[in-house]
């Protein structure tokens, strides 16, 4: 295959004639701007149409997706994504809107963000949600910040948050966005929260506790009402990471679990495709009493046309321009649309047992980082292959030669030598099959030959990357020769 | 079943081998105050055929902007979008994968984000970028907060008032967690930023200024005179701009700005509504390590070959946890992939002709309502693609025209109150000199 960068493959003569020009008599640029604000070069390439077009869907083959490879990332949810939401997406009536459309053309738009918000309120128990976060992240940040606002209205300092040792990392980078101090609440033995701990932890200078559940090692947080009982009890509210939720649609709510604040990856739990890490979007829900700090603008109905409504007592304001992600909402929507009640039941029951089905097949074989059952995906500890020299990222590599995208390594933090494996609902058990018998030829391959793990993998378009070098050496835009 | 592939004789084999004679048994360890009894009263499920006959049917309550003769602008802008970009960007190996943890197998992800930093380097004339943020309001965030970081000691931020409103928001918002202060630049008759009133304001605490250019109003800024007034007093230059400006205009970098971030959607984006876009941030090298979000560079492998992995990710939240640089995790990367294939198919002649073509069509509409009676025209003509009129009873015109389906564009008084009956109109490459003659006919014939 050609590898050049396509700044390297240029042809200064190339014109596509994308564009028409107007038919008025064109003034040059210097007519109107000083020359001094103009530039003297623009260093883009030129290539034809085939050149661009070939270059791309070459690069598109050097890489593993859903579509192609069994891709378990753990905390990812890695599920097909229709194709039927694709296309709806791509309706030119859901595309070619502008936001500063009149709210009378957009009444669609507005329907779908009205209906799927109704949608999540019945799923999760919230009172209101917010789609204006485009990821995950950002839906922490609007959480937390409503924290602080419903504090600092309520008059309180509270400036610390609690956050588990096997949280996402975007919790504690969150907590620290928001000016706020973090402090780790460590885990048992079984990886769950260490409940006692909690109790000491928890004062009245904080603010609130960030949770994911199932918790990052696929654990359910039995003790949740617990948690919930702890927090509340000295004025802290309870924040839910709703990046695991594929496991409990239509099981429980995060409202029957005591949080106040929760945000949704809808990306992840409704199927919207992540798109090489983007575009995502983040539904932030609310209880009733913090229904006011939302950001702003919320969709609401009147004599049955539906409006932006920005009249929020207590906004945080915004967090992103317009109304969020849009386009990624109506995948959502119609995701949920079809799949209906006892589909999105159906979801958590399947992504459970695959993920259960994995950890009794693969037990013997590695590690399991808990002996609790798991919810939707499952930490190993390669510990076991360790004592013979190979590590969890050795394998992880080597799983890239059967075809299989790697799971996610070396977290949770509180693991060693963690793999862990989310597999999702829509994974067959043909698929796992395949995967348990590779993971148990690579342990085999452990027992024999432990040196060889450095090389892995084999059958890639490059071998095993030096990351290292990468960033001891930052090379991160290409220059022309010489320059 | 709909996206589930196990069958139930299949799945009581699962079942079975987990030692479970039912469902229930799988969530047993769940406490039993918690769990949903009965329904929740959601709808049915589709076939696939009604999913679409409904989605359709929803989307036909929206009139998308091609049945419009629009000039709306404002941040959002109706470029002509290639068809080869649509057909590649579809690509499963792209939008299907992940970010790409795994650099042996996502090469293709890691080269064309390689080549978007690159792009964005080139226009912008800064040494580095990250690989993408989520939008041009949220970047700005990001460059005010890498700001305070670079300049612990001080924790002022002035903004000029010609700085997107939504933006202006969204910033409020992201330096709230902190002890920070927010201090508002006027502009002066002419649209411009108030020089004199900046360098007024500045003081030793000052970590940084942002103006925007072309500003919300679409006046191109004289950078130059701003970065002159900063430099002496230490204060970092933020500037949010328009990236299609830059096939004509100076490189920021060049005019003495030290961050510079914007929206992509102008780079072959759909309007979506204002969502999906994504955020752009670069910088000079020496702030290399205080970018947020990811980046990638160029490495080699175990056998020397040359390739790409996500890199200096000591800065990320994965990593470096309540020290991070930042909570992005997700950004936006199929759209700065779509940049990437948009400036490729373009070219750099045919993103010149995208630029000469709109400020054409733009100052055509300028003069055209020069010679209303009726408009007056508050700022100059030192504009790209968008500049603000007057007319008296603006919204009332605004929603009549609209019913002869013509966007005029975006009333801007309720962000500007000093701008009463003023209207902020943009022109792309789409536009013809019908379409502009029509608008000036019906504002004739209206008012």
């Amino acid at each position: 295959m050609d590898k050049r960068l396509i700044f390297e493959k240029s042809d200064d003569s190339k014109d596509n004639k994308l564009v028409n020009p107007p038919d008025i008599p064109l003034n040059s640029p210097e007519s109107i701007i000083p020359k001094e604000l103009l530039r003297e070069d623009l260093p883009l390439p030129s290539l034809g149409e085939l050149d661009v077009v070939r270059h791309y869907t070459n690069l598109s083959k050097l890489n593993f997706s859903v579509d192609t490879n069994f891709y378990p990332l753990g905390s990812c949810t890695m599920k097909y994504n229709p194709k039927v939401n694709e296309d709806i997406a791509k309706l030119k009536t859901f595309t070619h809107l502008h936001p500063y459309q009149p709210e009378s053309y957009i009444q669609g738009a507005l329907k779908v963000i009205y209906e799927l918000e109704k949608l999540l309120c019945v799923l999760t128990g919230m009172a209101r949600f917010s789609f204006q976060p485009p990821a995950g992240a950002s839906g922490e940040f609007t959480g937390m910040m409503i924290i602080r606002a419903y504090h600092k209205l309520r008059k309180e300092k509270r400036y610390k948050v609690i956050i588990p040792d096997s949280s996402h990392g975007t919790n504690p980078a969150t907590a620290s966005m928001c000016g706020y101090k973090t402090v780790v609440v460590p885990s048992t033995k079984e990886g769950l929260v260490d409940i006692d701990n909690l109790r000491k932890l928890v004062d009245e200078e904080t603010s609130a506790m960030m949770l994911t559940n199932p918790n990052t090692l696929g654990l359910f947080e039995e003790r949740i009402l617990d948690i919930s009982e702890i927090v509340h009890s000295r004025g802290a509210l309870l924040y839910y990471d709703g990046a695991n939720f594929n496991a409990l649609l239509g099981i429980t709510k995060p409202s029957l679990m005591g949080f106040d604040v929760i945000h949704l990856n809808l990306h992840k739990t409704f199927s919207t495709p992540h798109g090489s890490g983007g575009p995502g979007s983040a539904g932030v829900g609310v209880k009733e009493e913090l229904k006011e700090f939302l950001p702003v603008p919320l969709v609401d109905i009147k004599n049955g046309r539906y409006y932006l409504n920005y009249k929020l007592k207590n906004s945080i304001g915004k967090v992103k321009s317009f109304y969020g992600n849009f386009n990624v909402l109506v995948k959502a929507y119609a995701y949920i649309l079809r799949l209906g009640e006892e589909g999105l039941k159906r979801v958590s029951k399947h992504s459970v047992l695959n993920a259960n089905y994995l950890r009794e097949k693969l037990k013997d074989t590695y590690k399991l980082a808990s002996p609790n059952r798991c919810m939707h995906e499952l930490v190993l500890s390669c510990i076991w292959q360790k004592e013979k020299g190979v590590k969890a990222g050795d394998i992880a590599k080597r799983l890239i030669d059967f075809g299989i995208h790697p799971p996610t390594m070396y977290f949770p933090l509180i693991v060693k030598e963690a793999l862990m494996i989310e597999p999702t609902e829509t994974e067959s058990k043909s698929t796992l099959d395949y995967f348990i018998q590779i993971m148990k030829q690579i342990n085999d391959e452990v027992n024999f030959s432990p040196e060889n793990f450095k090389n892995y993998p084999l059958t890639t378009p490059v071998r095993r990357v030096d990351e290292t070098y990468a960033a001891r050496f930052p090379d991160i835009r290409w220059k022309k020769a010489g320059v | 079943m709909p996206y589930i592939l196990n069958t139930n004789l299949q799945t009581e084999e699962m079942l079975r081998e987990l030692g479970l004679s039912s469902w229930e048994e799988l969530f047993h360890h769940l406490p039993p105050q918690i769990k949903i009894k009965g329904n929740l009263n959601l709808p049915c499920g589709l076939s696939e055929h009604s999913l679409r006959e409904v989605m359709e049917d929803i989307g036909s309550k929206n009139i998308p902007i091609d049945e419009f003769n629009s000039f709306l602008g404002a941040g959002i802008y109706d470029h002509y979008v290639p068809s080869a970009l649509e057909h590649i960007v579809s690509r499963c190996e792209f939008y299907t994968s992940y970010t790409p943890y795994q650099p042996e197998c996502s090469q293709g992800v890691l080269q064309a984000l390689y080549e978007y930093q690159t792009y964005i380097c080139l226009l912008t004339g800064m040494d580095v970028t990250n690989a993408s943020l989520y939008d041009g309001a949220s970047a700005l965030g990001e460059a005010v907060l890498m700001s305070l970081r670079l300049q612990n000691n001080r924790n002022k931020v002035l903004v000029a008032y010609s700085v997107h409103p939504e933006y202006r928001r969204v910033l409020a918002t992201y330096i709230g967690g902190g002890d920070f202060s927010l201090q508002i630049v006027p502009f002066t008759s002419q649209g411009f930023i108030d020089l004199e009133f900046l360098e007024n304001n500045l003081d030793g605490n000052s970590s940084c200024f942002v103006l925007q250019s072309p500003n919300f109003f679409g006046l191109i800024e004289d950078l130059d005179k701003v970065s002159a007034i900063l430099k002496d007093r230490g204060v970092l230059f933020i500037l949010v701009t328009n990236p299609l400006s830059l096939a004509m205009l100076k490189e920021p970098y060049k005019l003495g700005v030290d961050i510079i971030c914007g929206d992509g959607q102008v780079l072959g984006g759909n309007l979506n509504l204002g969502g999906p876009t994504f955020g752009f941030l670069a910088t000079k090298s020496e702030y290399l390590r205080q970018l947020p979000g990811r980046i990638v560079g160029r490495t080699i492998d175990i056998v020397g070959n040359s390739c790409f992995c996500l890199t200096l990710q000591t800065r990320e939240q994965h990593i470096k946890r309540e020290k991070a640089t930042s909570n992005i995790c997700s950004n936006q990367s199929l759209n700065a992939i779509s940049a990437s294939i948009y400036l490729s198919l373009l070219g750099k002649d045919g993103l010149k002709k995208v630029w000469l073509y709109s400020f054409n069509l733009a100052h055509y509409l300028y003069q055209r309502l020069k010679d209303l009676e009726c408009v007056s025209l508050p700022f100059g003509e030192r504009f790209f693609n968008e500049f603000v009129w007057q007319i008296e009873g603006a919204n009332r015109l605004l929603n009549r025209l609209a019913k002869k389906k013509i966007l005029a564009g975006l009333s801007i008084g309720n962000y500007y109150p000093q701008l009463k009956n003023c209207i902020l109109s943009a022109c792309t490459e789409k536009k013809k000199a019908s379409d502009i003659d029509e608008l000036i006919e019906n504002i004739k014939k209206l008012v």
